[in-house]
């Protein structure tokens, strides 16, 4: 079929995502009883909590908040993701000051020069509705 | 070595069981972070009877038994944790067959590590030479429910008369008709999904040491539409290629009716101890 433009369809996860590893490692592997009773009978609870919150870094992921895939260190990264937030927060803060600034300054020209595309559809649909009406 | 046991503000984490004599040579490798990386970075290897076991110190005051399960608690704090336990044994499984424990596996003193080892080195001992030289794969199948309907429709000569039928029916015989239609066709979905997840199975297993089905949550959807079916397989390294083609293959098979299939791996053998 034309499918075949997509060439291969399997997909490889590498390295796992985050449900792949809570599905084997909270509710597998060998069970010993260490001297810490650990209950995990609320596992399916757990898991179903961090699926929520799996489904939201899934969405985090678009922007860029994908750092517990790739990061060996997770701490680490995400201290440092936290970081950069601030810093770009920090900067959006200093653009949004200067296009404040642009815009207050010379208004005329660049404000219309802004709004160019609107102000002349408006004008040109008033033009053929008058020249309709006549 | 004996001072340390003598602190007992903290307990022993244990990630997994090797043969000494394969794991004494990574000693000296740069391992990915332990579970706790800021109260102790070192990993001890604690040996008995031949086998020995993979252990990092954990504070108790966050490990003991009431605030562990406050910490369960928190999903943030036990997804990191679980990351960095999976790290840490996918590591040492990369390089040899362990049998990789469930995720808190606590021990108070590091004699009483030493004597389970003992006690269970038949086990342990057996489940490493089930594992010797195999890996974990995942086999995780998604299906878009849109398409695998419409396919549906255009496979089923039934499906296809009963459409036309209700085309030339009157209006309110028309709305009775596409009702039944389309409970007919969820039904002839489930089916479908059925069988093709049957149908991985069991061509994938022909391949592999082991198949195991994982446990789908309800309505557990992902980026690749809803997740129909979770597959473990244990593959012995030298078959993988094989294992992979045939995987690549089922997809093509699958992807113009709507399903998607995913391979992750490899994983320490989770799913086979």
């Amino acid at each position: 079929m034309q499918l075949s433009s997509e060439r291969t369809s399997l997909i490889t996860a590498r390295p796992p995502g985050l449900v792949d590893v809570l599905d084997r490692i909270l509710d597998k592997g060998l069970v010993i009883a260490g001297d810490i009773k650990v209950s995990l009978a609320n596992v399916e609870l757990l898991t179903l909590q961090i699926r929520l919150l799996v489904c939201s870094i899934d969405k985090a992921e678009q922007i860029g908040l994908n750092w517990w895939r790739y990061d060996t260190n997770l701490t680490t990264r995400a201290e440092r993701a936290e970081a950069e937030n601030v810093e770009l927060r920090e900067r959006l803060a200093e653009l949004e000051r200067e296009v404040r600034h642009l815009s207050a300054a010379p208004p005329e020209a660049q404000a219309r020069g802004r709004r160019a595309k609107p102000a002349r559809q408006r004008g040109a649909s008033k033009r053929t509705s008058k020249k309709s009406r006549q | 070595m004996k001072q340390e046991d003598k602190r007992s503000d903290s307990a022993y984490y244990v990630y997994c069981v090797g043969e000494s004599a394969m794991l004494e040579p990574l000693r000296e490798r740069d391992f990915p972070p332990p579970i706790e990386p800021e109260s102790d970075p070192k990993f001890l290897f604690v040996n008995g009877a031949g086998l020995t076991a993979v252990a990092s110190r954990v504070p108790l005051a966050v490990y003991g038994e009431d605030a562990l399960r406050a910490r369960l608690e928190d999903a943030t704090w036990t997804a990191v944790r679980a990351m960095r336990h999976e790290r840490v044994v996918e590591f040492i499984a990369r390089e040899t067959s362990v049998v990789p424990l469930r995720f808190g596996t606590i021990y108070l003193e590091r004699s009483n590590i030493e004597e389970m080892l003992d006690d269970k080195r038949e086990e342990l001992l057996s489940i490493i030479e089930r594992l010797r030289d195999r890996e974990e794969w995942g086999v995780n199948l998604y299906c878009d429910r849109a398409r695998v309907l419409d396919a549906i429709v255009s496979l089923s000569p039934r499906l296809r008369e009963l459409t036309d039928e209700a085309e030339r029916a009157t209006p309110g015989q028309a709305y009775l008709m596409r009702k039944k239609i389309e409970a007919m066709r969820a039904d002839e979905a489930r089916t479908e999904i059925k069988r093709v997840s049957g149908e991985i199975e069991e061509r994938l297993s022909r391949l592999s040491d082991g198949a195991v089905r994982l446990r789908v949550l309800k309505d557990e959807a992902s980026e690749h539409g809803d997740t129909v079916a979770k597959l473990a397989f244990l593959v012995a390294r030298a078959r993988f290629e094989d294992f992979r083609a045939e995987a690549e293959r089922l997809a093509d098979e699958h992807a113009g009716a709507g399903f998607r299939l995913e391979l992750t791996g490899p994983w320490p053998a989770y799913n086979f101890t």
